[in-house]
């Protein structure tokens, strides 16, 4: 039992939080906002490569890394933390995970490398829950492939076949790119598939990865925006003092900041049992990504409130954490979803994995 | 980071749950609740001497003072096994958690010596006597006055809310010795003798109908000069020594946090509601509030052990202390909160719940009082505002 970082994680961290914060500047978030701007910023898909972050997971001989997902959490926490754009958590995580459990050797080596080297990006479609198509999906237009589940097949799809229809929707959230998804049976019937099937225990496990990288994700964003609110309230006066001496905000600041600090615990937690007990890992993902929704929702409205009359402002970036928050509590499964489980499951809940 | 047991700690949690099979047997149990007050506190004496004798108590400690020069990480884990165990209360905690840690780093060698085995041991049982009447939160503006004697120091006052304090033998006591000097810098902390002339304690009853707490008067009650613990007027180290440990100490209630959601499930399991005739556990939307309860039992074990990771071996626990204290004791009083509420809907035509009913009754009102012991949660928040985001006073 040992919650510390290793050596290589603490480099990880810091090293990964010191190249977003330079690729991605506050106002390269917002430059992609306009109506001809690309979908994420081909600078900082390029940083991420030359560091090796987007082969985190990929294994040695596949052109990787070959670390684990709590190494991949220290980069993803890096990205929510400057709302960065991009596919990394669908293409260099979920998919890889994909890939990694259902890929021959033959497609493991076509992909593993042009992912880890940014070559090419696909677009992960799991969590089918209406049968008729996948909504809301990030970046699928600007994936070299889908990634289609259906019929306990992984179907490699190409995004502009015919029979695939890619609707781009404006969501909340203006840093990223949403749309919804439908594959034609015939296109799907003419695609390639990964060579091994998908079980149910497979999907879980991926929802499970794509749960707890998520929440890994809005760690970053929660605790910027509550880095945001707690500098504003250093600084904003009101009555003569900083808005932060009064009790009313420095005790939400407070709980802000001890709701966090649980979360944190409860995000990597999931992300060692990815690697550390698979078997627990479905329960840790749904106590990661229902704690860490919660949290990230609660300090982005608070964030803004904060802020008073400017949080209202278009100006002030407090509302984009929320935005961003709001996407990703929909994403691998919603706080509903993962109650759910959680309440169907409250032995194992229960069951501390260490505890046995 | 790996949260898996290295094999060290494996063998320190197998170890620990063959001795407790062994001796926290039901006859100890009964023989337990069977005892008056006074038993109960001699069967706890001999408690923490066995766990000593075992290996399992102040395990973090130098071996010098008692201890068996372990890792703080051992502790935890015999805290989370013991909280698994149900294991009986922890009376010796205030010395061995508090007053222990922090003569280890502000008492003199002979004290240390004169003290700490003892502490470890079940030989010794402290208390804390910082609060009075009119000195709760606000501990710096506290009256009890300890003057010059031709022996020492001679003390007069009163202190309240003093826990354990009538089966004590110490009571770690702060008092005022420069009242000329800003409120924090003219009090000095001493080691008093609780038997000595003059002093008077009165157990106060609580809301749970328990008397663990008590006032305690202070006559003209003459100390040695050697009763000083660290400096003369250097008390509010002392104090503040003490209360960083003090947030450490209640935080291992997240153990028993997570002990508590097992037990919640049991309750939930065992007990039929008057509306459908069904098990509590039935209800969907009580295991919706369930799910919900034991996310944060999970993150208030985890919490723990991360939070230890932070604090290097042998530190004083800073502000992240008031983030355990205040998570694990709020969460504590809520599922207490829901324990009632489930006790509430039961259909208390049977006997066996009413008997719950009683129980349940009891530890959540006992509940209340954790988020007003070793500092209130709104002096948490300030603590936490001001010393872990930096805000200004
Ligand atoms: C079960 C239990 C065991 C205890 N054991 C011990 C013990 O062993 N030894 C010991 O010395 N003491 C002990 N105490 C006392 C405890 O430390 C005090 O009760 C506590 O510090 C609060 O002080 P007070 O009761 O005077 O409340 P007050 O300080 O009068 O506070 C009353 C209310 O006002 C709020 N308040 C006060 N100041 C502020 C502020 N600046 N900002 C915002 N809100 C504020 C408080 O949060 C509280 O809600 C124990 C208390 C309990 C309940």
């Amino acid at each position: 039992m040992d919650f510390s970082d290793t050596e290589e994680q603490r480099l990880i961290r810091t090293s990964a939080a010191e190249l977003v914060r330079r690729l991605v500047p506050p106002e390269r978030v917002r430059a992609l906002f306009a109506a001809d701007a690309p979908a994420y910023c081909p600078d900082l898909w390029r940083g991420l490569a030359e560091a090796g972050y987007l082969g985190t997971l990929v294994p040695g001989d596949g052109g990787g890394a070959g670390l684990g997902f709590v190494e991949m959490g220290c980069v993803l926490e890096a990205l929510g933390g400057v709302l960065a754009s991009g596919p990394y958590l669908s293409s260099s995580v979920v998919a890889v995970e994909a890939l990694r459990l259902a890929a021959d050797e033959e497609q493991q080596g076509q992909w593993l490398p042009a992912i880890a080297s940014g070559e090419k990006v696909l677009c992960p479609m799991i969590d089918d829950q209406t049968g008729g198509g996948f909504a809301p999906v990030a970046y699928a237009h600007t994936a070299d492939a889908l990634l289609v589940a259906s019929g306990g097949h992984l179907h490699i799809v190409d995004p502009t076949a015919v029979g695939v229809a890619i609707d781009e929707f404006p969501s909340l959230d203006p840093t990223r790119h949403f749309a919804a998804v439908a594959v034609s049976s015939a296109a799907l019937a003419a695609a390639a598939r990964l060579a091994g099937p998908i079980d149910a225990a497979m999907t879980a496990r991926l929802m499970a990865v794509g749960a707890a990288a998520t929440a890994a994700e809005m760690l970053g964003v929660a605790s910027r925006a509550h880095e945001l609110a707690c500098a504003y309230a250093k600084e904003r006066q009101q009555f003569g003092k900083p808005i932060g001496s009064f009790q009313a905000i420095k005790h939400l600041l407070a709980d802000q900041r001890v709701a966090l600090e649980g979360a944190r615990s409860a995000v990597y937690a999931a992300l060692w049992a990815l690697d550390g007990d698979p078997a627990g890992a479905t329960v840790a993902a749904a106590v990661a990504k229902t704690a860490m929704s919660e949290v990230a929702l609660r300090i982005g409205a608070e964030a803004i409130q904060v802020h008073g009359g400017m949080g209202f402002t278009d100006e002030v970036d407090a509302h984009l954490y929320l935005k961003r928050a709001q996407m990703d509590a929909m994403a691998y499964g919603t706080s509903d979803h993962h109650g759910r489980l959680l309440a169907e499951r409250l032995r194992d809940l229960a069951q501390w994995t260490r505890l046995t | 980071m790996d949260l898996a047991d290295d094999p060290g700690q494996a063998r320190l949690r197998r170890d620990l749950r063959a001795w407790l099979a062994e001796h926290l047997t039901g006859e100890w149990r009964a023989g337990y609740q069977a005892g008056d007050e006074g038993q109960r506190i001699a069967l706890l004496r001999q408690w923490q001497r066995a766990l000593h004798q075992a290996g399992f108590a102040a395990r973090s400690w130098p071996g010098a003072y008692g201890g068996r020069d372990g890792r703080l990480i051992e502790e935890l884990i015999i805290f989370e096994e013991l909280a698994r165990a149900d294991a009986p209360p922890d009376v010796f905690r205030i010395g061995v958690r508090i007053i222990g840690p922090m003569l280890m780093q502000l008492a003199r060698e002979d004290q240390k010596a004169d003290f700490l085995p003892g502490m470890a041991n079940g030989d010794l049982l402290w208390s804390q006597g910082f609060s009075e009447p009119s000195a709760g939160s606000d501990l710096a503006s506290l009256t009890t006055r300890a003057d010059r004697s031709n022996r020492g120091f001679r003390i007069n006052g009163q202190k309240v809310w003093n826990t354990l304090g009538q089966h004590a033998d110490y009571c770690l006591l702060l008092a005022r010795t420069d009242p000329r000097a800003v409120p924090h810098k003219g009090l000095t902390a001493f080691a008093v003798k609780l038997n000595s002339p003059g002093i008077r304690i009165n157990p106060l009853r609580q809301i749970n109908g328990r008397r663990d707490f008590n006032e305690i008067f202070l006559d003209d009650v003459e100390v040695p000069e050697d009763s000083v613990v660290g400096e003369v007027n250097g008390g509010w180290a002392v104090a503040m020594t003490m209360l960083g440990f003090e947030r450490r100490g209640v935080a291992v209630m997240g153990f028993a946090c997570g002990r508590l959601f097992g037990r919640l499930l049991d309750l939930a399991g065992s007990v039929r509601l008057r509306e459908t005739g069904a098990p509590a556990i039935d209800h969907p939307p009580l295991r919706d509030r369930l799910a919900a309860l034991g996310v944060q039992a999970r993150i208030a074990v985890l919490n723990n052990y991360r939070f230890a990771a932070m604090v290097p071996e042998g530190g004083v626990p800073g502000p992240e202390g008031s983030i355990q204290k205040l998570h694990s004791t709020e969460l504590n009083k809520a599922m207490h909160d829901f324990a009632f509420e489930i006790m509430k809907g039961a259909d208390l035509n049977e006997s066996a719940a009413r008997d719950l009913f009683d129980f349940w009754g009891e530890e959540y009102v006992t509940s209340i009082g954790m988020t007003i012991a070793g500092g209130t949660a709104q002096i948490q928040r300030t603590t936490i505002g001001e010393r872990a985001l930096g805000l200004p006073r």
